[in-house]
């Protein structure tokens, strides 16, 4: 929204700046837009990453506890523990360096997640973050190191910290990935498929 | 000007999949690879150790650059995976003409070229130029803790061609099957003869353990055992046994060797490698000289700074006979004994 005001403004009164000026509008307001939903992905009371979410749609608590169900077994989440009010599971995602026109993976990091439901409202958490780097093999194919479990919490010294930094925001963009997909999955309406029409050609009906 | 716009972009690429990290969805094509460069000193003041690479004595060399393309569509996917200078070609083997020589038919090596297609989860058919299964270390200097390689490494096969089947019962249980060519040919003149087989186990998480065969004429038969295990996230434990005999008696060798290596932080590790070789009777191997033996230890340090690799190494190497030479004039071995100190510096992307 600060994005596109501040190109309103500059179109209407600074029509002759350069393009330069409104790059800096769009990058300015993109800044301003991710602020305040960084908050929830944050070190907990036990200095554990968790990305924690509070959902006020109301959803009738069977009903959601059956979707969230369905979608963590989509997700291939393991350990699915439910009760009248809450699921426990663990899963994994993959995280990758992008770049113009290709991924490479680089590690693969398995988490907690916890979810509780109340009075039509529902909460999430991800946390216990483990990663395992993936190393490229004698097969030029990248596959985790086997063995390696390194907690998300684990700083590295300085020769490395850039890396890390850049892990820690892969963690947090996998994370909310999921809890955006979670989401989407809980509020969709679900309905049974529509039987396929057939097209009957007959010889003597026009 | 064409060329060099082209490999702006293409270093462009490169330089961002290296710092743009925000996204989970990995992408089907999959760009990666390696340089590598070194310095060699051995204290006879001369070329002396026999290892496959990092060879050039008192030399600033150049190792190989090495780049490589991996894409999946549905359950089809390909590796292309090429390497440019002397590690990856006169050194590797086979290069454009498939003969060892320094000095002529040098323009580049396949490290892999292969097709596979994945029938299930568990079954998958691959056919093409493939990086051994047999083995400890690789060409690749990214995938190996020490710069410099072992007698094992050297006189095993460094690719096969052919066409291999892989099953995987569980996590835990895999094996493949597979025809191929002779060792570390592209073209096989005398048919496709070797047959292959890999018995894949990890009876626990971050332990595996490779049972591996190759046998054929005139390839000759060798059986491997390649395992390592990540005991903690510090500590790693390999070891690769491997016994290879010529057809009709003609020679091969056996031997094993250790791999002991602890992180002490995230950027530093320390290595050792302690290997015991020996040439069977009938030929000569590395200047091993036939039914007699060496061994080599080597202590090897890698110090990381993201994606750059420092490595130094110091090697010594002990022989049951004379097959070392003592000193810059010596016209033939003259000594049981060898060391030599190495720097790297290996950068992957």
């Amino acid at each position: 929204m600060a994005c596109i005001d501040l190109m309103l403004l500059f179109s209407n009164k600074l029509s002759g700046l350069p393009i330069f000026i409104i790059l800096f509008a769009i990058a300015f307001g993109r800044a301003s837009a991710q602020g305040p939903a960084k908050t929830d992905f944050a070190k907990n009371q036990d200095q554990k990453y968790t990305l924690y979410q509070v959902v006020t749609d109301a959803v009738r608590s069977d009903s959601l506890l059956r979707r969230v169900v369905h979608f963590l077994k989509k997700e291939k989440a393991t350990a699915i523990k439910q009760t009248d009010s809450s699921i426990t599971c663990t899963g994994v995602f993959t995280v990758a360096k992008r770049a113009l026109v290709s991924a490479q993976p680089e590690a693969l990091v398995s988490f907690s997640f916890q979810l509780e439901s109340k009075s039509g409202r529902y909460r999430f958490w991800l946390t216990d973050f483990i990663t395992t780097p993936y190393k490229r093999n004698r097969y030029g194919q990248f596959e985790p190191e086997p063995g390696v479990r390194l907690p998300l919490e684990q700083e590295p010294g300085s020769l490395n910290r850039k890396s890390w930094e850049a892990r820690v925001k892969s963690v947090e963009a996998a994370s909310r990935q999921f809890a955006a997909r979670l989401r989407t999955a809980v509020s969709e309406v679900i309905s049974a498929p529509l039987p396929k029409k057939r097209l009957d050609v007959k010889k003597d009906e026009w | 000007m064409k060329i060099s716009r082209l490999l702006f972009s293409f270093l462009a690429c490169i330089t961002t999949s290296a710092y743009a990290q925000d996204s989970t969805a990995v992408n089907p094509l999959v760009i990666s690879g390696s340089v590598d460069t070194y310095f060699k000193y051995d204290f006879s003041k001369r070329s002396n150790i026999q290892t496959s690479f990092a060879t050039d004595q008192n030399s600033v060399s150049l190792g190989m650059v090495n780049f490589a393309l991996k894409k999946s569509v549905g359950k089809a996917s390909f590796v292309g995976d090429l390497s440019f200078g002397p590690r990856g070609q006169a050194q590797s083997i086979l290069n454009a003409a498939e003969e060892y020589s320094e000095t002529s038919a040098n323009s580049f090596h396949i490290q892999n070229l292969y097709v596979t297609y994945a029938f299930t989860d568990k079954f998958s058919m691959t056919a093409g130029f493939m990086g051994t299964f047999v083995g400890y270390e690789v060409i690749s200097p990214a995938a190996n803790f020490n710069y410099s390689t072992s007698y094992l490494f050297s006189s095993g096969p460094f690719q096969n061609a052919g066409i291999k089947a892989n099953y995987a019962f569980s996590d835990k249980v895999a094996v493949m099957v597979g025809l191929f060519n002779d060792w570390n040919k592209y073209q096989d003149f005398n048919g496709v003869s070797d047959f292959g087989a890999q018995l894949m186990i990890s009876p626990v998480e971050g332990w595996t353990a490779y049972l591996n065969v190759i046998t054929g004429y005139p390839s000759g038969t060798e059986f491997d055992l390649t395992t390592s295990y990540q005991i903690s996230n510090k500590f790693k434990l390999g070891l690769n046994a491997a016994d290879y005999s010529m057809p009709d008696d003609a020679g091969g060798f056996s031997g094993a060797a250790l791999y002991p290596q602890y992180a002490f932080t995230d950027a530093f590790a320390l290595g050792l490698r302690g290997e015991y070789f020996k040439a069977k009777a009938g030929t000569d191997i590395y200047n091993v000289a036939a039914g007699s033996a060496v061994t080599a230890l080597t202590l090897t340090a890698n110090v990381k700074a993201g994606p750059l690799t420092f490595i130094p190494e110091l090697r010594f190497d002990n022989g049951e006979q004379e097959i070392f030479y003592r000193g810059r004039n010596s016209a033939a071995f003259d000594t049981k004994k060898a060391s030599q100190f190495s720097l790297a510096a290996v950068y992957s992307f």
